[in-house]
């Protein structure tokens, strides 16, 4: 350890010794000098570990699962679900809960019934699986027209201008 | 027989209500009988209407009152294919269905020639009739060659009312309308199915006037009044905006699309659906 390293370390334990208070840091002087100490510390990260684990959402484990199969039987698809879902998740498309619904059912997907778009994310890439290369490129590009579009007044009045000029010529 | 009464807003609407609510679960098909082609903005949005119909040149209502029509010195243009003319506008998990029979701009040029026109959207009905559990037609407002038609294809007529003064003059011209095309066919018109009023918010005292004088009027002429009504709600706007039905548009109280699924169930009582 350099002299600088030793600096900051024993700055961090000013700060910690303010915050827990000189007591708790003898007694746990006295537990590290302990020869199980070792034993102890590690059996305590072991059961960390297991919680951490249980913790995880096996749905979400086999799904990305299933889409990492994809890589190597359906590439096109695996890399429409990849891109759809990471625009997803950066809410560039379909920003609300309400419009992954609408956009679920609009679309002959399943019905998604999630309270938040999270879980609402994952049911529906996993409604998106079971669909061909082609219908999924379809879809996404749906998602992210109706993104793109505001509906608003500029884009029709651009089509009625257009149309009307052509229809004159 | 008024504009801004909202016809297309409420044909979108009642064709959603009927395609996702399971109780009825439709084939819908919407006929986009006006000019102004509202219904097929609402349905498709700038992007689809531009890519799938426009720069497609794909056949519209117009295509159907213009299928006879003759260029000198041009072949006999073939015989239009009704299924053509339809564009999938929304498929559900289930299998119903929103279709739409889109409208264009240039569909008002079929005025200026109405010789032998005024049949060919009921023929065009009955060849695609079985596909089909619901099919509701926008009309424009105004009395043409294209309410004829549709008084001809159509068994009941729906008429929504804004409660406002000169949207409830509507209803006398409507009643002329009837008895006009009554006389020309043998006694024979579609059967009003009921006034709704839409765009209510039961706040405003001249709103409670009009709503009198419409159910007056109703009265005088035998037409059925219906009681549940289409509340005023901005997020009616907003859903055509975003090309939803109400219920799934953003920010949409369940209370406003619980008004309006009423007015859907009453009109499917009235009709038997």
């Amino acid at each position: 350890m350099t002299d600088n390293e030793e600096y900051a370390l024993m700055a961090d334990l000013a700060k910690l010794l303010k915050k827990y208070g000189p007591e708790r840091f003898e007694l746990l002087a006295t537990m590290i000098s302990s020869p199980d100490f070792i034993n102890k510390f590690s059996a305590v990260l072991r059961t960390s570990a297991r919680v951490y684990r249980t913790r995880a959402n096996p749905t979400r484990v086999s799904l990305v699962a299933e889409i990492l199969r994809l890589r190597e039987s359906d590439s096109k698809k695996y890399e429409l679900l990849i891109s759809f879902e990471n625009k997803l998740r950066t809410g560039r498309i379909l920003p609300t809960l309400k419009r992954m619904k609408s956009f679920a059912v609009t679309n002959g997907l399943t019905e998604i019934h999630a309270k938040s778009r999270s879980s609402a994310i994952q049911q529906l890439i996993r409604s998106m699986l079971s669909l061909s290369a082609d219908q999924l490129e379809k879809v996404v590009s749906r998602a992210v027209e109706s993104s793109d579009s505001s509906g608003g007044l500029n884009e029709w009045s651009e089509i009625i201008t257009k149309k009307m000029s052509r229809s004159r010529t | 027989m008024k504009g801004g009464v909202g016809k297309s807003t409420l044909t979108a609407q009642l064709a959603y209500e009927f395609a996702i609510l399971t109780k009825w679960a439709k084939k819908v098909l919407v006929i986009d009988l006006d000019p102004q082609f509202n219904v097929s903005q609402y349905l498709l949005g700038p992007r689809r209407y531009e890519n799938d119909i426009i720069n497609v040149n794909a056949p519209t209502t117009w295509h159907i009152f213009e299928q006879h029509t003759r260029t000198p010195g041009q072949p006999i243009p073939p015989a239009l294919d009704p299924v053509s003319v339809i564009y999938h506008a929304v498929q559900y998990t289930g299998g119903s269905l929103v279709d739409l029979v889109p409208s264009r701009l240039e569909l008002a040029f079929s005025l200026r020639n109405t010789s032998q026109k005024e049949d060919l959207l009921k023929k065009f009905v009955s060849a695609i009739e079985p596909r089909y559990d619901v099919i509701l037609i926008d009309c424009p407002p105004t009395e043409s060659l294209f309410t004829t038609a549709a008084y001809l294809t159509s068994d009941y007529l729906l008429v929504p009312v804004k409660p406002e003064y000169l949207s409830a003059i509507g209803l006398p011209l409507l009643s002329n309308s009837l008895d006009e095309f009554r006389s020309h066919n043998n006694g024979h018109a579609p059967e009003v199915a009921g006034i709704v009023f839409n765009f209510a918010s039961d706040y405003a005292p001249e709103e409670i006037r009009s709503k009198g004088e419409v159910t007056a009027v109703a009265r005088r002429f035998g037409w059925y009044l219906f009681e549940n009504e289409v509340p005023y709600s901005r997020s009616i706007a907003k859903s055509a905006r975003e090309g939803q039905p109400l219920r799934l548009t953003s920010y949409s109280r369940a209370t406003q699309v619980n008004k309006l699924t009423n007015v859907v169930t009453e009109l499917a009582g009235r009709v038997g659906i």
